[in-house]
């Protein structure tokens, strides 16, 4: 079924900015339908302004199309005020390509990147007239399946997705299509019995779990033979191609730039961080590969924004040649580079400013945590003398604002900690007082912290909503004088629901679906945010969210991402959670291998690929160090 | 130096609001290796000044807009490279080299042409005599709303002609020359409106732009 340029007008004239809803623009991609047998909706289950700022999904837009015999193209979530107009009309959720309902593509692929997504899953399944359940979706719709770093721990999502992808999608969705092309015909089971095959896939349906009688989970195992008990992501041993046709909204969207990853991964080690841990190994880009790749985006998009990303930029081993070759080419272009997650060093400011050019709004830095102390046991040690040497190098090149990152509620935080935030807040405004006076300003943004899979802090308890609110509070008296400290801080109620949904089981897949019915949606939006709809909803399904989020969790206790793997052993994560508590830390991985697991997890595949590739140093063999 | 350019603005692109259509221009510009002017100071911007915005969902075919450049650049070669470059539902259709201190396209702005299909159970015959009679009115009290608050406003004085051009099973398309500007701007759905034409679905498309210079 197409939507038609009339149907469309009709319900257009209804709704707010219309040009989420209508495709063409440059840099898409719009093949012809009929001569290709194989096609695949890849949907971000957001609103459009928020979904084409998605740099995974352009890497997987761009490899499907690169394919002659295959065809991808683009669905978003209709925003409120769109989806009550379709809804109205009858009309289901179409490709913004070439306007074809969801239901005529053989596959659609979803990118979850983080928990508050899963209410917008149902909502997008059933604006596209398709069953919520997996199980009553026969081969007449399309395969649906899900990837991205909140499938990690699949399971909350499990009745509604019929495959999961884990690990790094670029590296494993053309196998996936090119073995449903081998049985488009046969029935939905046969044809995920096949899906199932292939390395990094995993079908939540031939798994089942098994819960001991206090609720805590037994074991997941599969229901049939030759079904693998354990899946392991996939990782592309060298970074793919990087896009550059980057397609160009019609709309101003949130993030509206093109961007480059200068490299994946990260090897600080610190122990809250999902990234830090799922990414593993560190892949970089060459010097060259890079600057290419900025000249081309340049060309092909007319971008006047563009990021490099990383998860730690300074830790890019050619950083500084990059950042000298960029600012010395696009100066006076009408270029600006934006460079993000820079340590705190003083050093960063130099590269900063490089790239800033007459533009200096602000500068942020990331310390996480106020107290020596604390920054030991995340795993983020940064003695707080750098910390302020690196502020007073942001102010003193010509910066007024300085933005610093925490997080509250992290394991062993005391109040101290929390009110130290405050203190070091107001020693960075008075180092901003040096050199602009009055004009200086810091703004804290503090959010709560939440314990997530596969990573060291997976053990540790969410702090109680209450606390939580108490030591906002706290901080908030302790800056509440000082008018040039902006403060920022997150809903409690937000951080809660998505510990439970980061480390749920399958059981919330029923709360997940009352929620959505009693109007959840767009849970990351503020103004949509229904926190009575899911505490309701836990409520009526007999789910206490308390003991998801903040129930103690032993050491030999059996997650519900205990089969699927990140290559960082399980084993490893426990040593290092004890290590945390004793506030011991780890040096940059790059320097020692703490043999975290991936390397035995991927050693054929890092045999096969050259040694320069992965930031991981040669392992000693413990025995002979002996 | 100064160019003016007369483009089109089709479907998809009719639903870009008018910021947006400026971004959409200027980064054209710029993988066209036309080389834009920017302003000078904190956040430059593109020194691009379209006639008259496009109200959201009107779609447009013959626009202007003047644009300056750093470096001089012959007119049919802007045409080329620009169009080579375009979203689908732009066109550039002329481009001419006018004199720096040429006077602003959007001060000297009167009236605005265009073509109107509405989806209309009405007879042509119907159409037509409301036409007559809505002319014939020498004042149209009409209410709308601006900058939030609701005011009455007459609409006759703002009407210059309106014409039925054709009526075919399901649509009417009507011409209208309108008030256009800033002494007096009127969008075609108030006509409509005032004709009593109910639309459940229409297409608006400003046909001409006529300036006063």
């Amino acid at each position: 079924m197409i939507i038609n340029d009339r149907q469309l007008d009709r319900i257009l004239s209804s709704v707010q900015k219309p040009a989420r809803y209508i495709g063409g623009e440059f840099n898409s991609i719009t093949k012809d339908w009929h001569t290709i047998q194989t096609k695949i909706a890849l949907a971000f289950p957001e609103v459009y302004d928020l979904g084409m700022s998605n740099l995974g999904l352009a890497v997987l837009y761009n490899l499907v199309n690169e394919q002659p015999h295959l065809l991808a193209e683009r669905v978003f979530v209709p925003w409120v005020d769109m989806a009550r107009a379709m809804r109205e009309h009858n009309m289901p959720l179409f490709s913004l390509e070439t306007r074809h309902a969801l239901r005529d593509f053989d596959l659609l692929g979803i990118t979850l990147p983080y928990e508050q997504l899963f209410s917008n899953v149902l909502n997008l399944l059933n604006l596209a007239q398709m069953p919520l359940h997996s199980a009553d979706r026969d081969a007449s719709f399309p395969l649906v399946m899900a990837g991205g770093n909140a499938v990690f721990n699949p399971e909350p999502m499990a009745d509604f997705i019929d495959m999961f992808v884990i690990g790094e999608g670029e590296e494993v969705l053309l196998e996936i299509i090119a073995a449903f092309d081998t049985v488009r015909h046969a029935d939905r089971d046969t044809q995920l019995r096949r899906m199932a095959q292939i390395p990094g896939v995993y079908v939540p349906r031939f798994y089942r779990p098994a819960y001991h009688p206090d609720g805590t989970l037994a074991e997941i195992t599969p229901t049939e033979s030759d079904i693998p008990a354990h899946i392991t992501k996939r990782i592309a041993p060298l970074l793919p191609k990087p896009v550059t046709k980057f397609i160009l909204p019609h709309t101003d969207v949130v993030f509206s730039r093109a961007s480059v990853e200068i490299q994946r991964g990260c090897t600080r080690g610190c122990r809250f961080c999902h990234a830090g841990m799922v990414f593993r190994p560190v892949r970089e880009r060459s010097l060259a590969e890079l600057l290419e790749t900025v000249d081309t985006i340049v060309r092909e998009t007319g971008h006047e924004e563009l990021g490099l990303l990383s998860l730690s930029s300074s830790d890019y081993s050619q950083i500084a040649p990059l950042v000298k070759a960029i600012s010395e080419k696009y100066q006076g272009a009408a270029l600006n580079i934006s460079l993000p997650s820079l340590r705190l060093e003083s050093f960063s400011a130099e590269l900063a400013e490089m790239l800033a050019g007459r533009r200096k709004s602000g500068f942020t830095f990331a310390p996480e945590a106020a107290t020596d102390r604390l920054r030991n046991v995340i795993n983020k040690p940064i003695p707080t003398e750098q910390l302020l040497e690196a502020v007073d190098a942001v102010y003193r090149r010509g910066w007024q604002l300085v933005k610093l990152y925490f997080m509250i509620g992290q394991p062993t935080e005391t109040d101290e900690d929390v009110v130290a935030i405050g203190t070091l807040a107001k020693k960075v405004l008075a180092i901003g007082r040096k050199y602009h006076g009055r004009k200086a300003k810091v703004r804290i943004g503090v959010s709560t912290f939440v314990p997530k899979p596969h990573t060291p802090f997976q053990w540790a308890s969410l702090w109680d909503v209450v606390d939580i609110k108490r030591k906002q509070d706290l901080l908030l008296d302790e800056i509440r004088r000082e008018r040039n400290i902006l403060f920022n801080y997150n809903d409690p109620e937000e951080s809660l629901l998505e510990a439970v949904l980061s480390r749920g089981d399958r059981r919330l897949g029923a709360a997940i679906e009352r929620a959505w019915q009693l109007g959840a949606g767009f849970d990351a939006w503020d103004d949509q945010f229904r926190p009575e709809a899911w505490w309701q909803a836990f409520d009526d399904i007999g789910l206490s969210p308390w003991w998801y989020a903040q129930r103690p969790r032993l050491a030999d206790e059996v997650f519900p991402w205990d089969h699927i793997g990140a290559g960082v052993e399980k084993r490893w994560l426990l040593m290092d959670w004890v290590s945390a508590q004793q506030g011991e830390t780890k040096i940059d991985c790059r320097e020692h291998c703490y043999n975290c697991g991936i390397l035995s997890a991927f050693k054929g595949l890092r045999a096969a690929t050259p040694p320069a590739a992965w930031k991981c140093p040669p392992v000693r063999n413990p025995r002979a160090k002996r | 130096m100064r160019y003016r350019l007369t483009f089109t603005k089709e479907y998809p692109v009719k639903y870009v609001g008018h910021m947006d259509v400026v971004l959409s221009w200027t980064r054209a510009f710029r993988r066209a290796g036309v080389p834009l002017a920017y302003s000078a100071g904190f956040n430059p911007r593109a020194k691009i000044q379209v006639a008259a915005s496009l109200p959201v969902g009107t779609m447009g075919s013959a626009e202007l807009m003047d644009i300056t450049l750093t470096e001089p650049m012959e007119p049919d070669e802007i045409l080329r490279r620009v169009n080579a470059t375009l979203p689908n539902g732009y066109r550039l259709l002329a481009v001419e080299a006018i004199a720096a201190d040429t006077p602003k396209l959007q001060a000297s702005l009167r009236q605005a042409e265009y073509r109107v299909t509405v989806e209309t159970n009405f007879s042509a015959a119907e159409i037509q005599s409301r036409i007559e009679h809505l002319l014939a009115q020498t004042e149209i009290i009409q209410t709308r709303i601006r900058r939030k608050r609701e005011e009455t406003f007459d609409l006759r004085p703002l009407v210059f002609d309106i014409a039925l051009l054709e009526k075919t099973d399901a649509d009417a398309v009507l011409t209208m020359r309108l008030s256009a500007g800033q002494h007096g701007n009127v969008r075609p759905d108030a006509v409509l409106h005032a004709l009593g034409i109910q639309n459940t679905w229409v297409q608006t498309e400003r046909t001409k732009l006529i300036f006063d210079i």
